[in-house]
Parts: structure tokens; sequence; C-alpha cells
């Protein structure tokens, strides 16, 4: 048993499609965030500058002293959105406090920072996360001296920002996966469709019909699919012939023997009046099952597949055909005194067919009938229409079959259970394998005669059809 | 009446050879269809009991063979081949019976009477001469009304010279017919014969005249 992966070709290709992207997502948005923090940053750093620009230009010196003179009307000024609180310290280079609107810690390096060379940095100011600057510049006026102006703004503003543009950037993006995903899964339940053509009409095929694939519409990924499958069926054609070709070579050996057989019954029975009679009777009764056995094997193989595409179908009257049977199996019916009547249809019963097989068909299942019956029985054979089909209708007063054995009264060698009833096994088999080739139906039901009725439908060929036979 | 069985299977063939030639028929048997073309064109025979199935050259070869050479022996076809187109091309070639295997032995002989029946007696089943009456059935004499009894090789020296009612038939012709390659019968065991035939019949007025130097006649009935 050759074992295939289970996963399906559909599941592996968006796979192997959305792991990359997804990959690919998360990686840019990851950028995306870190560049849009950076602009933000830039941004409002510059801002913030502006703000501090407007404290270091009320720096003043009074008299000995520097002072900030920033009225609380203009501190509003310095906070530049709603959003965030903007706080400032200015310290002289000794260290002292000139203004002490926020007590913001000192960067590390603030003091050595060389002159109008602003730094940023990220730190925190009560608990809340700030964007902290200082910049060093000359006292007006007194140039020998220096203030440092410390000033910090908390970072709602830049983080909306920065999130703005990191959602410009990334919902586009998932919108393209998602539109990705949709084509790729369309586009390739589409190409897979091919597949599932092939899956489909394989699926439809008979058992029996080993006909090669067309190859030329497959798409060339699934044409070596094709191709080996079209060799199996080649093999398998070939294996059934060669079989096929031995159960009929096989029979046709056995002929020759039976007859010999049968002469030496023959003339034992001349030789030896009375005594041992009864015995060679039995002798020749179990010729005579050999002989049906062997006929049924033949019939069979011919029945077989590859034996119908040598057959030649012909336009027939079913009529006919079960006309003809019935009264050549009359005298069967008479030994046992089996009431075999046949109901023709008025109406041309027109089929396709191949007569031999039909022929076939319709003594094996009279056949049965005959032998299932008890003596003084009825078997009665019918042809029925309707607008498309035509129906052969076999029933018989026997025994019947029970419902669970229906299905096995096809197989090869079956026999109904507590009969007791002799015949080859083969009858039946033969009868489903025709009725195959025909293209036609059989089904088994209680008969209006207490027994088992057969019908075999067939496909109705309309009458202006040009007669072949 | 002599008849050439051509069958390959060994088994078969002895059967057929017993009853047969119970049967009062004088049989030879070939086992290929090489043989049988030898056999059918060198010697005489009444009848061809031919299988299909024959090794060398098949049965039809032989057959086809046969009727080019314008021989009009009737052919009874054997063979274990019971497809339509077999029996059709096998008539078609000159055969003039079919016969499936595995056959009914009563019938292959009805079937053989039947063709020779034909061959000869234009179908009838008995033949009236005088007060002598051969049925081609049962293959007896009455005379009368009364059976006769007569020995297998006098019944068949009897049916040929009824055969050949109005025709000189040469001691040669009977030894053709009477004979098989085991048993060829002289002229002088076809006197005797003759002889012997004559003695039994001695009282219905069947007369079988001597022509010397040619051979033997009945004359039509009058």
């Amino acid at each position: 048993m050759i074992r295939l992966r289970k996963n399906s070709i559909q599941g592996e290709l968006l796979g192997w499609l959305l792991i990359p992207i997804s990959i690919l997502w998360l990686v840019t948005t990851f950028a995306a965030y870190s560049f849009a923090d950076r602009f933000a940053n830039d941004a409002y750093d510059e801002i913030m500058l502006n703000s501090a620009d407007s404290i270091i230009a009320r720096i003043k010196v009074n008299g000995k002293n520097v002072v900030v003179d920033l009225p609380p009307a203009a501190r509003d000024i310095l906070e530049h959105n709603d959003m965030d609180g903007f706080y400032y310290d200015v310290l002289m280079s000794n260290g002292r406090q000139l203004s002490a609107d926020a007590d913001l810690p000192l960067p590390v390096d603030a003091m050595g920072l060389p002159l109008w060379k602003p730094k940023f940095s990220d730190g925190t100011f009560k608990g809340k996360p700030v964007r902290i600057g200082v910049i060093k510049v000359p006292v007006k006026g007194d140039p020998s001296d220096e203030v440092v102006v410390i000033f910090a703004e908390t970072l709602n503003a830049r983080n909306h920002f920065a999130n703005q543009i990191t959602l410009s950037i990334i919902v586009p993006q998932l919108v393209f996966i998602l539109l990705s995903v949709w084509a790729v899964s369309v586009g390739i339940s589409k190409a897979l469709a091919p597949l599932k053509d092939l899956r489909d009409s394989l699926q439809n095929r008979s058992q029996y019909d080993l006909t090669p694939i067309a190859t030329d519409e497959a798409p060339t990924e699934v044409q070596p699919l094709v191709a080996a499958i079209n060799e199996l069926m080649v093999k398998l054609n070939e294996d059934l012939e060669a079989q096929r070709r031995f159960v009929g070579n096989a029979a046709h050996q056995l002929r020759t023997p039976l007859a010999g057989l049968k002469t030496y019954i023959a003339l034992l029975k001349r030789k030896r009046q009375g005594e041992g009679q009864e015995l060679l009777e039995q002798l020749d009764v179990g010729m005579d099952r050999l002989n049906k056995l062997v006929g049924g094997l033949l019939s069979l193989a011919k029945a077989e597949p590859s034996a119908n595409r040598s057959s030649d179908l012909a336009i027939i009257d079913l009529n006919n055909i079960a006309r003809d049977i019935t009264k050549t199996l009359q005298s069967e019916a008479d030994k046992n005194d089996i009431l075999l009547d046949f109901q023709p249809n008025s109406e041309e019963a027109l089929i396709q067919g191949d007569i031999g097989r039909l022929q076939d068909l319709i003594s094996n299942l009279i056949d049965n009938a005959l032998v299932y019956s008890t003596k003084g029985g009825h078997v009665r054979v019918q042809i029925r229409m309707a607008p498309m089909v035509v129906d052969l209708l076999v029933d018989d007063d026997g025994p019947g079959i029970p419902a669970e054995e229906r299905e096995r009264v096809f197989e090869r060698f079956y026999r109904v259970l507590g009969t007791g009833v002799e015949g080859s096994g083969l009858g039946l088999s033969i009868v489903k394998e025709i009725v195959i080739m025909h293209d036609a139906k059989i089904s088994i039901d209680t008969s209006e005669l207490g027994g088992t009725r057969f019908t075999v439908s067939f496909k109705r060929v309309s009458a202006p059809l040009v007669k072949t036979s | 009446m002599r008849i050439l069985l051509a069958e390959d299977d060994e088994f078969l063939a002895r059967g057929l050879l017993l009853a047969l030639e119970e049967s009062g028929y004088f049989l030879d048997h070939v086992r290929s269809g090489s043989d049988a073309d030898i056999a059918v064109a060198t010697d005489v025979y009444d009848l061809l009991v031919l299988d299909l199935g024959l090794p060398i050259i098949d049965g039809l070869e032989v057959l086809k063979r046969l009727r080019a050479r314008q021989q009009t022996v009737p052919v009874l076809i054997l063979t274990a081949r019971d497809g339509v187109q077999d029996r059709v091309q096998g008539l078609d070639l000159g055969g003039n019976d079919y016969m499936s295997k595995p056959f009914d032995l009563s019938e292959l002989e009805a079937r053989i009477r039947s063709l020779l029946r034909k061959q000869y007696w234009n179908n009838n089943t008995e033949i009236a001469h005088g007060s002598i009456v051969f049925d081609t059935v049962s293959r007896r004499v009455r005379v009368n009304g009364e059976p006769l009894e007569l020995s297998a090789r006098e019944l068949a020296l009897l049916e040929i010279m009824l055969q050949r009612r109005g025709r000189v038939v040469t001691k040669r012709q009977l030894a053709d017919h009477l004979s098989n390659w085991e048993s060829v019968l002289t002229d002088n065991a076809i006197e005797i014969l003759m002889h012997r035939l004559r003695k039994k019949l001695e009282t219905t007025g069947f007369e079988v005249r001597t022509i010397r130097g040619l051979g033997y006649l009945v004359d039509k009935a009058s």
C-alpha cells in the first residue's frame, strides 16, 4: 500500500504563502513603529525646543542677578498642545535654580553640554513617561555666565502621532494580505479544478471502462498523473484480457474431455442394459452440470469488459429475443410441469444491445426461475415499456429470495441457502455482467406470483433510428 | 460406410471410434490436419468428422482444401468453440453440419446418419427394393416385414449395392467403402462376402449380378 501524505495541496500552498507574508508583516509593523516613533520625536522635539527658546528669551540680567521673567500668562503659551503638560527648570551653571517651575531631574552630563546644542532623552516625571530636553545657553548681557534650561513634556501627542503613522502603514498592508489570501485561495481552487474533474471522471466510470482518460485537456502538471493512471488502466486491461482469455481457453479445453466422457458414458449405457443404469444416469447428470458450468464460465468470459468492445451492438426489439428464448426453454419448463408464459409488449421494445449476450441474459434469468420453481409452478416473462426505459420482468412462484440475500445472488457460485438447488452458480453473475455491459439496471423484488421478480431496465431507443438488424 | 475421423484428442477419438464402429461404420483416424488432408485426398470416404482445433493445419484449412479439390464428401464439424462466427465460417467453407463439444453421442450418430442419408438416399429414411426394406435409421433389413439378420459387413455391402442400384460397382470400390487402414478387404474376401449375402437373400428375389471383369450390379427396381 502506497502511503500518500494527507496534506491538502490548497492548505500547503496557502501555508507556504501565508507564513512568510505574516512574518514580513510583523517585521514591517515593528519597523514602521520605530520609524514613526523617531519621526514623531524629531517633530515634537523641535516644537518643544521652540518653547524652550521662548523661555531662554525671557532670561535677563537684573542688576547683578540673572532672572527668568516669565509671567503666568506667557507660561500657557509654552504648552503648545492640550494633551500634554509642559515643564521646565532653569539652572545657573553653578547649579543655582533660577526658576522652580517643576524640579525636573537634571540629565547627567547637562553641565558639560556645548552651547546652543540641545539634547533630548526619555525619562519619567511625577510617575509619567516624559521627553526631556536640555540646552545650555549664554546669559544675555553677561556673556561670561551660562544657564541650563531643562524642559520636558508628556508623550501623549507624540505617541498619538506615531500610532497614526504606524496604522496608516500597517492597515493597508493587512488589507493587502487578506486580499492576497482570498486571491490565492480562489486561484488555487481554480488551478486544482482539473484534479477535481479527474476525480469526478474516475468516480463516474463503470468498473469495466478501462479506456484511457483524455490527456489533452489536463494541465501540464496533471498530465503525468493522468498518464500514470492511463498506464495503470492499460496494465489492468491487459491483465483482465489475459484472465478472460485464460478462462475462455480453459473452458474450451475442458469441452473435449467432457465430450469424451459423455461418449464413454453413452457407450457404457448401451453395453449394460439394466444393471447400473441408474448410476450411469447420475454420471450423465454430473456431466451435464459440469458442461453447464463450463458454458457459464465461457459466457462469463465473453460478457466481461474487454469482450464488449468487439461485440457488435445493434438496435433490437427485446420482444423478439424474449419470445425466441421463451420458446426454446418451453420444453425445459414442460419437464417439470411449469407454466412458462411470455407477455410481449404491443409496442416495439427497441433497445441497443448485443443479441447473443441478450439471449444469454434472458435464458439465464428464465433458467434461474425454472430451477427455483417447484413442480407445477409458474414462470412469467414480460416486457414493459415506459417513455425512457424498456423493462424485462421475469417472475416465478418459487420460495423467493430474502431481502438480505438479494445483492449476493449476483456473486459467482452463490446459491440461495436452504434451497438445495442444482445449478452452475454462475447464471446470475453472467446476467449481472451482461446488464453492466448494456448499461442497464437489474433489481430483485417480490413477485406478484409469490416468488422472485427480476427486473432488468434497459434504456429505450426511440423508433426512428435506423435498424441495423 | 467409411468415415474419416480427424480428432487430435486421443481420449475422445477412441470413444468415437468404438461407438461408430459398433454402429457398423468403417473408420480411419487421423490426429492432425495435415494427415486429414492427405487421407481425404488419397482415400475414398463417405463422411468426414472434422475437429476444427487440429494441429499443424486447422480444420477450417482442411475443409478449404477439400472443397478446392471439388471433393463432395459430406463434412460434420466438431468444435469446442461455440461462437456464431466459427459456426458460420465452418458452414460457409463447405461444412455440412456442426456439433459443439460436448455433444450427445446419439445426436452425433443421428447427424451422421442424416448426412449420409442426404448424400446417398435423397433424405429417405427407408429404402425399399423389391421385397426388401432397408431402414437407414436402425440399419436393419426387413424382408416382407420380417427382420433379416445380417452381419455388419454384409449389411454394409448390401447398403452400397442399394446405393448404386443400376450402376456397376467394382471390387475396388467395394473395398474402398468396406475397409479401413487396419483391415483391407481383398478381392477374395469380397467374393466370399458377396456369396454370403446372396445366400441370405436367396429367397427374397433380390439379385446381385456379376459383371465379369467389371464388378457387380443390382438392377433398378422394376
